[in-house]
């Protein structure tokens, strides 16, 4: 069947579900990724995401629903009939052929000439800057060439998309920084769409165009890092990314653009015009570290309460506290100079919380 | 309800490979192994060279060093013996590869655990019986009046007992092959057990058939199990005695009779020049191993 989205999206999974024996890894996930976009599903380890990626490269078949690629439903499709390439966690390079028959291996199988093929493939290791190493053996290559080497051999079969699970996880931290600016370079130059799955937050912000976070095999949130940062729609999200604090309390709404939060004798404000509030009802309230304001810089602003510092953590940039406010909650505030002295007045703008599901 | 305040940090944990040692002198462990084999096997294999250039002395040999062992081989019956059992060996060696890498193919990756330990049951607990019984045993199955010839005459698939079950090459490559192909099973098996299971999903999501995955992947992978096996099969079978012995007919002998027979009659320098030979073969056959297919490259270990 021909998808009439088949112009906008490269990836669309419809109403998919996995289950394994009687529990669900996926559960009625529906979602749609855009042509060369850089999407990253995000969810702590069990949360489906690598059932999710497999299910997409055919590695998995769903136990209901459909999956479309480029247009073309794939669902019963086998893997090496599907214009998918991924790299693996551990890369799964050919530890018996060298860097070049690792690279030239999608063209083989595809019965590309002989001549074709090298030349394909000296012009794909250059653009992984491994021209030097064609001859070399994988296994003698360092994590961050044998990340290259698998790279190159999946974007050599030109795929529609790049799927790519954990790929920066078995690299030390200097080398997963580089990658990264790598890896968005290698998308923006091949013009693929690539579809990341990790754990890690911050490899997610700094990399996606979009971000879909997974829990328990359902999809929380999709939308842009900016989104999933400032706007996260559920607890979870507020959570997972940025280690939000969360206040729970008893909501009414104000006006049209106010609501208030009442959490034992403290009144606090949120500024959200779209929640729907039913008075009395319990709602959770995030604030993220950095919005929350501690000693002078506190003053004048919308919320305020007293709160005492139970512990220093510096973080080079800045200064993380954890504060116990007067309404018995801990907090944590990130600032950007030293705080002098424990009892200090906390604060943050109505404008920087927000109420989550 | 109590305000919570949850706080994730996922520091992306790094695995790595700790190499855990014990002790401080790790090395010293493969001393004793290194000794007795010094002892045991190299001393002797170099004695038997020597003495391959011995004479007969009595009871026991001496020098001066001729060739004239070595000219008794080449001008006797001895050759035929030796390049009939290297024929037994290549032949039976092939046929146990053929049938034991499908099994170990079904073992790795098909079977269930259940089904493991009942089929390595099956294979190994034969082998609890001694050799020589389970050869006698084959004999009274293969002879003229024996469960083979009843069944295939009661099922009326022949009229007269069969003939050429007992006493000939048939005989002689199925008790080889039912006393070895375990040892060329295993190997095998190993070899596929440790292949990363992500190379064969890597090949199939590059685009490849089947049988790329089995031509290009696999295969090579298991090489180095084939290659043990073959190993195996072979060293064992150009130092067979029973089953050549209990099965074969008059003048069907393998190397290890005529060994016997030589020992015998106290000609020990003429066994030492056929067991040089024997000798000089397997390295010649490790060497063009090494040449052809670069055997040594198949022992390090891969990177999972």
């Amino acid at each position: 069947m021909h998808n009439k989205n088949s112009d906008l999206f490269d990836v669309r999974l419809d109403n998919v579900s996995k289950i394994f024996g009687k529990q669900y890894a996926v559960r009625d996930l529906t979602l749609s990724i855009y042509k060369g976009e850089f999407f990253t599903l995000l969810g702590p380890s069990g949360s489906g995401k690598s059932t999710v990626l497999r299910m997409i490269a055919g590695f998995e078949e769903p136990t209901s629903g459909v999956i479309y690629l480029g247009g073309e439903d794939v669902t019963h499709v086998s893997p090496n009939r599907r214009p998918t390439s991924t790299v693996f966690q551990n890369y799964a390079l050919f530890p018996h052929m060298n860097v070049a028959k690792n690279v030239e291996f999608g063209l083989m199988v595809r019965g590309i000439p002989k001549s074709q093929r090298s030349k394909q493939v000296s012009e794909m290791l250059e653009v992984v800057q491994l021209g030097d190493k064609a001859e070399r053996n994988v296994r003698t290559l360092s994590g961050g060439e044998q990340q290259r080497v698998a790279l190159a051999r999946s974007i050599i079969t030109q795929p529609t998309v790049l799927l790519l699970d954990e790929s920066l996880g078995a690299l030390d931290e200097k080398l997963r920084k580089e990658m990264q600016s790598e890896l968005k370079r290698l998308q923006r130059e091949v013009g693929i769409t690539f579809l990341y799955v990790t754990h890690v937050q911050e490899e997610a912000l700094s990399m996606s165009d979009r971000i879909g976070i997974l829990a328990a095999g359902r999809l929380e949130q999709v939308g842009t890092p900016e989104d999933i940062y400032y706007r996260p729609r559920t607890r979870f999200v507020a959570d997972f990314i940025g280690g939000a604090n969360l206040l729970t309390g008893i909501g009414r709404r104000v006006d049209d653009h106010r609501v208030e939060v009442r959490i034992g004798e403290m009144k606090l404000h949120v500024d959200q015009a779209s929640a729907t509030i039913h008075e009395g009802n319990e709602v959770v309230i995030c604030i993220r570290p950095e919005k929350i304001s501690l000693g002078p810089a506190a003053v004048g602003m919308e919320n305020q309460m007293a709160g005492s510092i139970e512990a220093e953590l510096f973080k080079g940039v800045a200064y993380q506290y954890q504060v116990r406010l007067s309404i018995g909650h801990q907090i944590r505030a990130q600032v950007p100079a030293r705080i002098e002295g424990s009892e200090v007045l906390v604060g943050w703008n109505s404008s920087d919380a927000i109420i989550v599901e | 309800m109590p305000v919570k305040l949850q706080s994730f940090s996922h520091s992306g944990a790094i695995l790595r490979n700790a190499r855990v040692s014990i002790g401080r002198r790790r090395d010293l462990g493969v001393l004793p192994a290194s000794l007795f084999m010094a002892l045991f096997a190299v001393i002797p294999l170099l004695l038997v060279f020597l003495w391959s250039f011995y004479q007969r002395h009595g009871l026991w040999m001496a020098p001066p060093i001729t060739l004239e062992n070595y000219e008794v081989i080449t001008s006797t019956d001895r050759l035929p013996v030796i390049l009939r059992t290297i024929r037994v060996a290549v032949v039976t060696t092939g046929i146990a590869l053929v049938i034991a890498f499908p099994a170990a193919y079904f073992f790795a990756y098909v079977a269930n655990l259940r089904a493991k330990v009942i089929l390595l049951a099956a294979f190994t607990v034969p082998f609890i019986v001694s050799p020589l019984i389970r050869l006698f045993a084959l004999r009274a199955m293969l002879g003229r009046t024996g469960i083979v010839n009843l069944i295939a005459m009661g099922l009326g698939i022949t009229r007269e007992p069969i003939g050429w079950l007992l006493f000939t090459d048939f005989s002689i490559y199925l008790g080889l092959l039912a006393s070895y192909l375990p040892f060329s099973l295993f190997p095998i098996w190993l070899a596929l057990e440790g292949i990363d299971r992500r190379l064969f999903e890597a090949s199939a999501d590059l685009g490849g058939k089947q049988w790329h995955t089995f031509v290009y992947v696999l295969f090579p992978l298991a090489l180095p199990g084939i290659f043990t096996a073959s190993m195996f099969m072979f060293v064992s079978i150009m130092g067979e005695m029973a089953a050549s012995l209990i099965l074969a007919g008059a003048g069907k002998v393998l190397i290890g009779n005529m060994l016997l027979n030589v020992i015998d009659t106290a000609n020990f320098p003429l066994a030492s020049a056929i067991s040089s030979l024997v000798i000089l073969f397997m390295v010649f056959l490790i060497a063009a191993g090494e040449v052809f297919f670069r055997i040594s490259s198949l022992f390090t270990p891969f990177n999972r």
